[in-house]
Order: C-alpha cells, then sequence, then structure tokens
C-alpha cells in the first residue's frame, strides 16, 4: 500500500503540490488524473525518489521516501513519459546495464522473462534506435519490470501510442498488476475506465476526489437521464423552460458537432421520467434519443474540474 | 559483474557509436605526429618532451569533446534520472565513465607508445624518461578528464558543458604564466602550485617527483568527487 501524507513541493514560487493526501490500495491499477499542471508528474517522481516533497512524506509498503529513499528505490520501477532508452544500444545490451546496475540475479533470465511479458521476446539483437514508438514504449516497461518490483510507476504509458499499440499495452498493464501495485497517470479518461480499479483525480495541488469508478459517480450524483435533441431545436431559453418542470433539478447541456445535435444532461428529483418526455411532446421538440446513463470519468472529471477547463 | 563494470562497458558502447570519438581519434593521432616531427625537430636528443608538453594543450581543448555528453546527454535524453534513481553509490557511475573515459582518450598514449619506438629505431632514447613522460601524459589525461566530467554533469548541453571544461581547463593551463609581472610573491607561488604545465613540465623532461604525482591524483580525485556531489544534489533536489 502506498500513504501518501500531505505532500507539498513548491518550486521557486510556483506551488505544485499543495498538499496531496492519499491511500493507494495494493494489487490493483490506480489511475492519477488531471489536467496539465495538476501536479500528477511531481507526485510520481516525488514516489520515484527523483524529487525530494517541500514537506510531507509518503510511505511505499511502509517505507518512509524520505528518511529510507534507498529502500524505496529497490520497491519501485519507474517509467517516466519518455522512455528513457539509450538508442545506440541493443534491447539486450540496455537491459544487461540495468539489470547489472541494479544487481539484479541471473540476468539472461530474467531479461528473457521481461521480454516475454511485455511482447518483446526475440527481439534482444534490435537497436533501440529503430524502434516505434510502441516498442519503446514497451521497452521502457521492460527497464521498469527488471528487478521484480512490487511498485510500478508509469508517467503517461499510452501517451503517443496508436489504438493497436494502446490495446497491448493496455493487456500488458492489466497482466502487470495481477501482482504488484500499478500505478499511471493518463490524461485519456477512456483508457483510465478501462484499465484502472482506483481513481485519484489531482487537481489544483491538491486531491478533488478518489476512489473507484462507481464510488466517484456516486458523489456526483449517480445516474443521470439524458436527451438528445437536434442542434436547430436546442437554444438557451430552452434551458430556462426546461427548469420550470417540477422534476428537473437541473440541466447541462453538451454540444456534439460531428452529429449536430445536442446532450442535456438532466438530473431529475423523481426516478420517473414521464413528466419529462410529457414536456418535450407538448412543446414539440422531437428526441433524437434518451435514457438513464451511469456517469463516465468524463463526466466526472467535468464535474470535479470544472467545464472551463 | 559489478556495477562499475557493467556502467564502464555501456559508456565504450555508447561513445563507439559516436562520431565524435574518431574525430577525437583523428585529431590526436594528427597533433602527435606533428608535434613529434616538431620536437624531433627542436631537439636532438630522442625524448617526448615536446610532444608531453603540447599533449597537455592537446588535453584540455580536445579531450572534453568525448566527455561532454556523459552526463550533459543522459540529462538531455532523460536517462539520468533513471541512474539516479538506481539504489546505490553514485561512485559506480562516476567511476564507471570515468574509466570508459580513461580507455577510449588513452589512443593519444599509444600513439606516444608509437612514437617511443620509433625513437627506439632512430637512437638510444632514455627509457627512463619515457616512461615518466608516457606517466604524464597519462595523469594529465586523467585530470583533464575528471574535470571534463564534472562540467559536463553540471549542464544539459553538451556543447555547452564540452565549452564549461575548456573554461575550467584553461587558467590551469596557463597557471602561473597569467600573474608574471603582478609583484605578489605568495599569490603567483600558489597559482603556479595550482597550475597543471608546472606539474607536467618537468614529468616530460623525464624527472619524476612525488608532489607532481600526487597533484594529478588529488585533482583527479578531487573532480570526480565534486562530479559525485553534484549528482547527489541532483538526485535529492
Amino acid at each position: 500500500m502506498i500513504v501518501i501524507q500531505n505532500l507539498t513541493k513548491h518550486f521557486g514560487s510556483v506551488d505544485v503540490l499543495k498538499g496531496v493526501h492519499c491511500e493507494i490500495p495494493s494489487n490493483q491499477v490506480v489511475g492519477f488524473l488531471g489536467v496539465n499542471g495538476a501536479g500528477k508528474t511531481t507526485t510520481m517522481r516525488i514516489l520515484t525518489t527523483a524529487l525530494k516533497p517541500s514537506t510531507g512524506t509518503a510511505l511505499i509498503n511502509n517505507i518512509n521516501i524520505v528518511e529510507e529513499p534507498e529502500r524505496v528505490r529497490q520497491t519501485i520501477g519507474y517509467l517516466p513519459e519518455k522512455p528513457p532508452l539509450y538508442p545506440q544500444l541493443k534491447i539486450g545490451q540496455y537491459l544487461e546495464f540495468l539489470g547489472g546496475l541494479r544487481g539484479v540475479d541471473n540476468i539472461r533470465h530474467k531479461i528473457g522473462a521481461v521480454l516475454e511479458q511485455v511482447g518483446l521476446i526475440g527481439k534482444e539483437d534490435w537497436y533501440i534506435h529503430r524502434l516505434s514508438k510502441g516498442y519503446r514504449q514497451r521497452l521502457g516497461l521492460a527497464q521498469a519490470l527488471l528487478h521484480d518490483p512490487s511498485v510500478l510507476i508509469l508517467d503517461e504509458p499510452a501517451s503517443g501510442l496508436d489504438p493497436s499499440q494502446m490495446i497491448e499495452v493496455r493487456s500488458v498493464l492489466s497482466r502487470l498488476a495481477e501482482n504488484r501495485t500499478v500505478l499511471l497517470s493518463t490524461h485519456l479518461l477512456t483508457e483510465a475506465e478501462r484499465l484502472c480499479d482506483h481513481n485519484i483525480l489531482l487537481h489544483d495541488g491538491v486531491v478533488a476526489t478518489q476512489g473507484t469508478l462507481k464510488e466517484l459517480g456516486e458523489r456526483v450524483g449517480g445516474a443521470y437521464f439524458y436527451v438528445e435533441i437536434s442542434e436547430e431545436d436546442w437554444s438557451t431559453s430552452l434551458m430556462t423552460q426546461l427548469s420550470t418542470v417540477s422534476s428537473v433539478d437541473s440541466v447541462q447541456p453538451l454540444t456534439n458537432t460531428q452529429s449536430r445535435t445536442v446532450e442535456l444532461k438532466i438530473r431529475l428529483s423523481k426516478v420517473h421520467q414521464g413528466e419529462l418526455l410529457e414536456w418535450f411532446r407538448a412543446n414539440h421538440i422531437s428526441l433524437r434519443g434518451y435514457g438513464w446513463k451511469q456517469p463516465t470519468l468524463e463526466d466526472i472529471f467535468l464535474d470535479v474540474v470544472g467545464v472551463e477547463q | 559483474m559489478n556495477a562499475i563494470g557493467v556502467v564502464f562497458i555501456k559508456e565504450i558502447r555508447v561513445l563507439l557509436a559516436s562520431p565524435l570519438l574518431y574525430v577525437f581519434w583523428a585529431a590526436t593521432a594528427l597533433v602527435v605526429g606533428v608535434f613529434f616531427y616538431l620536437g624531433l625537430s627542436v631537439s636532438p636528443e630522442p625524448n617526448l618532451r615536446v610532444l608531453t608538453i603540447n599533449l597537455g594543450v592537446v588535453n584540455v581543448v580536445l579531450l572534453p569533446l568525448i566527455a561532454m555528453g556523459m552526463f550533459a546527454e543522459e540529462e538531455k535524453q532523460g536517462t539520468l534520472e533513471m541512474l539516479l534513481t538506481v539504489p546505490g553509490s553514485l561512485w559506480r557511475i562516476v567511476m564507471g565513465k570515468y574509466l570508459a573515459g580513461m580507455l577510449l582518450g588513452s589512443g593519444m598514449l599509444i600513439c606516444s607508445i608509437l612514437c617511443s619506438i620509433v625513437l627506439a629505431w632512430l637512437g638510444t632514447p632514455d627509457w627512463g624518461a619515457i616512461v615518466i613522460a608516457l606517466c604524464g601524459q597519462a595523469l594529465c589525461l586523467s585530470f583533464c578528464l575528471a574535470v571534463s566530467l564534472f562540467a559536463s554533469s553540471l549542464t544539459r548541453e553538451p556543447l555547452a558543458s564540452g565549452l564549461l571544461a575548456i573554461v575550467f581547463l584553461f587558467p590551469f593551463w596557463i597557471g602561473g604564466r597569467i600573474l608574471e609581472g603582478v609583484g605578489i610573491s605568495w599569490i603567483q607561488t600558489l597559482v603556479q602550485d595550482l597550475s597543471l604545465m608546472e606539474h607536467l613540465i618537468p614529468m616530460s623532461k623525464g624527472i619524476f617527483d612525488i608532489t607532481d604525482f600526487l597533484w594529478f591524483v588529488l585533482g583527479t580525485g578531487w573532480f570526480l568527487w565534486l562530479t559525485v556531489q553534484l549528482l547527489e544534489g541532483k538526485r535529492c533536489r
């Protein structure tokens, strides 16, 4: 388990972390989500001991990162956003170097095992400068796994990958989380939704909210009713009129420019939506679609961070 | 294999892939050839005096070429953070890189040994003086490499670190000459004691003084220690 206790970090006069406090459960894939500058990478770099916190600390498997950084370094594997590779070396040479530096026993066998885990088996003699972005990402993952860490910290592991590479990386990460904690940051909320058991949403240097997708969804009001109408039927006055319907608590519009429709996210005071549908019929507004939806991470993200973000 | 050996091999592989190493070797071979010829023309005795003194200058100007990327390039390509978060002493990384630099930089020593063979063919050199001159060249190489490594750990731009190394080495090269005419003798003595050439010139003549030897060894150790301290600072900033 990772326990982060009131972590702050400032660079000069800029406060990047303003008191991050959370608990990360073991043997799960945990997503660190947030806009650029929210403090995801800084928090991760502090956990890897690459940065020292200004105040606060964190415990990784009960080891204090400030007091015992050497022991923490043995426990964690880290993949930065840009995989740390030497283009001049071959895959095998690169892993031999890192394994030797980390004092990994039976290095040849271990290299074979991690290359199999990340799907690079048989490619030890490939030069790194010739690898595609997806393969580089996998090799970066292999170096982080070489010493069999119990905690894997991955900064944007799916960044820049095409959809097929993303599927591959996703399946690799799911396998890896079977016997270790995987902490990853991502901008791709759909990826986080598919991959992460637990999500931590950072905003402006603090933890805005955290929990499983279900818990987070309930925190923002749970399931909501949506109706889809054409752009022609949409107007700002419609919002005012809708709010007069007794069963409607709130309305939030989302425009889909591709299908030229507007989705109205409506919070109802009653589970029954009959009155609302009747109102649309009475006002001659045809509905392209309607129904109940569970909030996605994107909904939760927008709710916490604010639509203007 | 221990960690120093692992870093050493990796560094050799990376440097051998760099065109700068071959530029360094070619320039070194050319400079050694020219100064060896000039040395033979100005001195009737078969020795390496002129060559050794001028190779000191080559070390100051050319050695930063191969050492400039050793840490700066690591930082630029994002691998330094990985090295710094590997458990264990940073001495292992610095020593591995230093030894790799010594091996690849010793191209000039090999050229000097070839020159000694030519001297033996042309006449009867004083082998004791030649061995001491070669030792002087190796010690000078070691000192300049340590300073270049330190400069490389200061910045993430290899070119800037190369220039920094030259800037750092320049005062050691010109040393006491900078203060000629300044009447304050103790300052002149101090600066002369810190001058690389003051300690290389006796060795080039075949004179072995333990203080010269210690100057190079301690100077090398001091800059390697500074490099480790600087990296330790980056490890927990």
